[in-house]
């Protein structure tokens, strides 16, 4: 009776456990022959050369096979990375002119090919301007067919401009004769990533917002700040004493206030983790989120302020004044103390480092009878590489020089001695040639080059 | 013979042997032996288990028996053989060996950061920004401080490793960092290195990788807790 009753059990049991174990053995055959697929591509704003692409598979890949990819044209680049997630870096040093193509391929580490994906990246930045306009000042982009698009309405007088380090907007601060101060963002959706030629294009235009309306008519100044995640920092100083206030917002997030006290412009770090705070006794590093980086603010003491970040390396530009008005040019490595690279009496105007700290370019001006403006070159130890004079030509009151690590070039503006308008002017890195453009122009800077794409059809999926 | 038998027949046997092993667990949570297998996390789990299972045991002790047991099945005495070996012979793992088989796929990597001093990251710090950021160049000339063991991968150099856990060695992964090993250094699979240098770009198999390049090598004991998070 007992073996009537428990032999059907064991039976069904071992019949479940059977197919359970086949199911689990299709399946995983079926895993076995899929295909890797790619995840997502991104533009890497942290490089140490021209450009760089990150790629994401979804299953660690053969860098050999994925370096065989085929980029068009042929610009000098090296992969590197490991597992699932590699890299495409385009060297230094070979301007790019044109997007390029890559036909992606690779194979995983079973030897199975991925399909083959095309897609097309332009990774030049788009330049911006300010430029003058009728009874004001209004910021245009200029197009990569030479057009100018205004991108805000005219304001009185535009004081600051400030391109989202991901590409994704452009923050302005305006002021008028009443004094009134506002704050605005034009939100950009970049097309410089595609999975078609025809995709890739100019950014197009989002909202406007308008931050801080300036109608209190209580703001004595407003700064502006970003990083490369494209985060925003507004730093607004009133008239009235405690008045100040700064918050960090980014797209999707509300404002986060920071109860901060600066002597001087707050910057945020290229790399989102902290800013640069200029205090009364010197420049001071603060970690944006304290609990997560379990580290406190680091201090550097002297009259210092920062000038460039070479935002690939953690390196970063300062000018020192000391007490007998000379001024040096300090390049900041991490965990090093502030190496000197150059010490004079000339004023510094601007300064700008490519990504690496390796070369760095300074504007110089001699007080004299005729104001001179010098363009120089130096490498990281301070050894001048190259110096050239910028004639008749002047950096325009607050221009800055922006470095554009994927055309090799420096953009500024520049006016003539007796007063002229402003021009948007392009520096050969290099070679230091100056080209003017016609466009006249009050501030200019670059509005770099971003993007992910995700939308890759996996197999089957 | 007897003795044994008598052992075996005991009805205090179950609860000596479980007494035996929370005491295991408890001795294993306070010698620190658990450093040596589990993520420090999980270690007030462990020393609860063992009190739980040595006042089950003592309960069980102080209970007169309800019935004359038979023959304890074998299996007791040979859990308690295990559970005095486990007390009297300490564990003595080779990292590298169990390194050498495993995957080397960690976690997310953290961002790379200025804000961090170099010389202050972990060598595990080191390889998920490296994961993340892997051009070399971002990192060449900064300060490394970093201890590890010496791992030796076949057919590949012998690296300065940790092994992270999430749980327990049983899904112990391990980070490693390429090393320029010095002519006069001499290291030797599983030992336990601290390294003063620099990172340096090195060609390896035709691509620019990471390389510390040392200044100080100094051999040092294994630390209480091996295993990093």
């Amino acid at each position: 009776m007992t073996n009537q009753a428990s032999s059907p059990r064991p039976r069904l049991l071992l019949g479940c456990l059977a197919a359970l174990a086949g199911l689990a053995l299709v399946q995983q055959q079926i895993l076995l022959r899929r295909p890797p697929w790619l995840q997502s591509v991104a533009i890497q704003p942290m490089r140490s050369g021209a450009a760089a692409l990150d790629v994401l598979f979804s299953r660690p890949m053969d860098p050999a096979s994925v370096a065989a990819s085929a980029l068009d044209p042929d610009v000098p680049h090296r992969w590197f990375g490991e597992q699932d997630r590699l890299r495409l870096l385009l060297k230094s040093g070979q301007p790019i002119a044109e997007p390029l193509r890559l036909q992606l391929r690779g194979q995983d580490l079973r030897r199975l090919p991925i399909g083959e994906q095309v897609f097309w990246w332009d990774p030049r930045p788009h330049l911006l301007a300010v430029v003058p306009s009728g009874q004001g000042e209004r910021l245009t982009l200029r197009l990569r067919d030479g057009r100018w698009q205004p991108l805000a309405p005219i304001q009185q007088r535009i004081l600051q401009i400030e391109p989202l380090g991901n590409g994704a907007g452009v923050a302005l601060v305006s002021d008028d004769s009443e004094a009134r101060q506002r704050v605005l963002l034009r939100q950009l959706s970049q097309k410089a990533l595609s999975v078609q030629e025809q995709g890739l294009g100019d950014p197009q235009l989002g909202p406007l917002d308008e931050l801080e309306s300036g109608a209190s008519g209580s703001l004595l100044f407003a700064h502006l700040s970003s990083n490369q995640r494209g985060e925003l920092l507004v730093q607004l100083g009133g008239f009235e004493p405690d008045s100040d206030r700064v918050w960090i917002q980014s797209k999707g997030t509300s404002r986060r206030m920071l109860e901060l006290k600066a002597s001087g412009p707050l910057r945020l770090l290229p790399d989102g983790n902290g800013l640069v705070l200029p205090s009364y006794d010197g420049l001071e590093l603060l970690p944006l989120n304290p609990s997560l980086d379990g580290v406190s603010r680091q201090s550097l003491p002297g009259s210092r302020e920062v000038k460039a970040f070479c935002s690939g390396s953690g390196r970063a530009l300062l000018v020192r004044h000391w007490p007998d008005y000379r001024r040096s040019v300090e390049l900041v490595i991490p965990a090093r103390p502030p190496q000197q690279d150059w010490l004079g009496e000339a004023g510094v105007m601007a300064a700008a480092c490519d990504n690496g700290g390796e070369r760095l370019w300074l504007v110089l001006r001699e007080a004299g009878r005729r104001t001179q403006d010098m363009l120089l070159k130096l490498d990281s130890e301070g050894t001048v590489l190259g110096r050239k004079s910028l004639g008749d030509w002047r950096l325009s009151s607050g221009a800055e020089l922006d470095y554009d690590p994927v055309r090799d070039q420096l953009l500024t503006v520049v006016q003539t001695s007796d007063g002229d308008q402003g021009r948007v002017a392009l520096i050969s890195g290099a070679r230091l040639t100056l080209k003017v453009l016609e466009q006249p122009a009050v501030l200019a800077r670059w509005l770099p080059a971003g993007g992910t794409l995700t939308d890759f059809l996996g197999p089957s999926r | 013979m007897r003795s044994l038998r008598h052992l075996r027949r005991a009805s205090v046997l179950p609860p000596l042997v479980l007494t035996l092993w929370g005491w295991v667990l408890l001795w294993s949570s306070l010698s620190s032996r658990l450093d040596l297998l589990l993520n420090a996390a999980f270690h007030p789990v462990v020393t609860i288990a063992g009190v739980l299972l040595m006042l089950l045991g003592l309960m069980q002790l102080r209970l007169p028996p309800r019935r004359r047991l038979a023959v304890s099945p074998l299996r007791w005495l040979l859990s308690a053989v295990v559970a005095l070996l486990i007390l009297v012979l300490p564990p003595e793992p080779s990292f590298s060996d169990l390194a050498a088989s495993r995957p080397a796929s960690l976690p997310a990597a953290p961002t790379l950061s200025f804000f961090l001093p170099p010389e202050q990251r972990t060598l595990t710090e080191w390889v998920r920004l490296l994961r993340s950021q892997p051009d070399p160049e971002l990192h060449a000339g900064d300060p490394v401080r970093i201890s590890g063991f010496v791992l030796d991968r076949p057919g590949e150099p012998l690296q300065l490793a940790r092994l992270t856990v999430r749980c327990c060695l049983a899904d112990a992964t391990p980070a490693g960092l390429a090393v320029d090993w010095p002519a006069d250094a001499k290291p030797q699979a599983d030992q336990w290195l601290a390294i003063e240098g620099t990172m340096t770009v090195h060609e390896r198999n035709g691509v620019p990788v990471s390389v510390v390049s040392p200044t100080l090598i100094t051999a040092i004991p294994r630390p209480e807790r091996p295993l990093e998070p």
